[in-house]
């Protein structure tokens, strides 16, 4: 038996300590936000937060994730939609929306990070693979949210 | 449940109407114990809310493209409804085969989502404002000639009265349908064609959306390939103790598809 923090609750799982934390969420915990991509921590799909930082959770034994917060996409919007969230709505970043909530959960962690981030940060943190292309919006959106003046948006 | 016209009947009318498609709808399903409280399915494409919210079902995948909120306008545009109250949802391929193929193709791909079905459900739409208006018109005791509806509310132009489509929809859904719709020009569209919010985006900066990977059923199975790391390897045997030994799996299958 393992206990989980997962978006502000205490969890207790029967699970294998090496599970990988993505399917404990999917699998045990319903939370099926957070998708199965590669399998490898490519992609990005299963991003989620641990501690506040982004985590793709394919690849993390869930024993690693014990005692730490973690919150996932059904977490953000916990307190009304997150602001990402709806900048992600108003620049209609999605398409098919399969890597989207790995994407919206690293822009946060880069936004916590680098509240007004260059195109360099964005294509350094920004490393979820969308086989859509919706690229341009997300750089968009992320652009969008920084809080500094316009001018320093660009890089 | 009265049915005013019988499925043959109708079929074979909507087929004289000269389409290569039969225009197929569904037949209004109203419980007796419907009291307006309750949504009305007008027909299988149109379900009317009280508080005149509408869904429409959408027989397409929607995989970004956009289709799920194109064919809504298409059906939104006939219907003339406001869109302020339209949402979709996808129409179940269960109920699809229960109901003798409703929705006509379900298949989404070549680009064909919108340009094979827009014509249908087009009719859908023009058929259920149709059938709200006559049953604005039955309930004023008036001629359904003098009545015209616009955003959801019907009016009855010699009198100024109105109805809204929430108040009739399950009334409307008790009509026949019409065996032949006039479509509006594409020229006067004013919710078709236009750039509008897609409608699945919500749902899915949310994580909602069901995709393949996220279905679960009851006592359902996760099954695991391991794949021969040899070109043409046959399996010749199966080690499966380790696998065996954890609670949650069971027995490895030997003969599977190769």
């Amino acid at each position: 038996m393992l206990k989980l923090n997962v978006n502000g609750q205490t969890h207790t799982v029967d699970v294998e300590s090496d599970m990988p934390l993505l399917w404990v969420l999917r699998d045990h915990l319903n939370l099926t936000g957070a998708k199965y991509g590669c399998g490898i921590s490519e992609c990005g799909a299963c991003t989620v937060h641990i501690d506040g930082k982004a985590v793709t959770s394919c690849t993390l034994p869930v024993s690693a994730a014990v005692g730490k917060k973690i919150v996932t996409i059904e977490g953000m919007s916990q307190g009304g939609l997150h602001r990402i969230q709806q900048a992600w709505i108003e620049h209609e970043v999605p398409q098919c929306g399969y890597c989207q909530t790995g994407m919206i959960m690293s822009a946060a962690a880069l936004l916590a990070k680098h509240p007004n981030p260059t195109d360099a940060q964005i294509d350094a943190t920004m490393t979820n693979l969308c086989r859509c292309g919706t690229y341009p919006r997300v750089r968009k959106a992320i652009h969008a949210l920084a809080t500094a003046a316009p001018a320093a948006k660009k890089s | 449940m009265t049915l005013t016209v019988s499925r043959r009947e109708f079929l074979k009318a909507s087929a004289a109407l000269g389409g290569a498609f039969a225009l197929e709808f569904s037949f209004p399903v109203v419980s007796a114990a419907s009291n307006g409280k309750t949504a009305t399915e007008v027909n299988a494409w149109i379900v009317i809310h009280p508080d005149d919210r509408v869904v429409v079902r959408i027989a397409r995948s929607e995989m970004g493209q956009g289709t799920f909120t194109a064919l809504a306008q298409l059906v939104a545009e006939e219907l003339d409804c406001d869109w302020a109250n339209v949402s979709a949802e996808f129409a179940s391929p269960n109920e699809h085969i229960k109901r003798n193929r409703i929705w006509g193709s379900m298949s989404t791909g070549g680009s064909m989502g919108v340009r094979s079905s827009q014509d249908y459900v087009r009719k859908a739409g023009a058929s259920a404002r149709e059938m709200l208006v006559a049953a604005a018109a039955a309930e004023w005791k008036v001629p359904a000639a003098e009545c015209s509806a616009e955003r959801g509310i019907i009016t009855h132009r010699p009198s100024k009265r109105t109805l809204r489509y929430g108040q009739v929809a399950a009334d409307a859904a008790r009509l026949t349908p019409p065996m032949d719709v006039k479509l509006r020009d594409p020229k006067d569209w004013k919710i078709a064609g236009k750039p509008l919010h897609r409608l699945d985006i919500p749902d899915k900066v949310l994580g909602k959306p069901v995709f393949g990977v996220d279905v679960a059923l009851p006592g359902m199975l996760h099954a695991s390939i391991a794949q021969c790391p040899v070109f043409g390897g046959k399996v010749n045997s199966v080690d499966a103790r380790a696998a065996r030994s954890t609670a949650w799996t069971h027995a490895p299958r030997r003969k599977c598809a190769v």
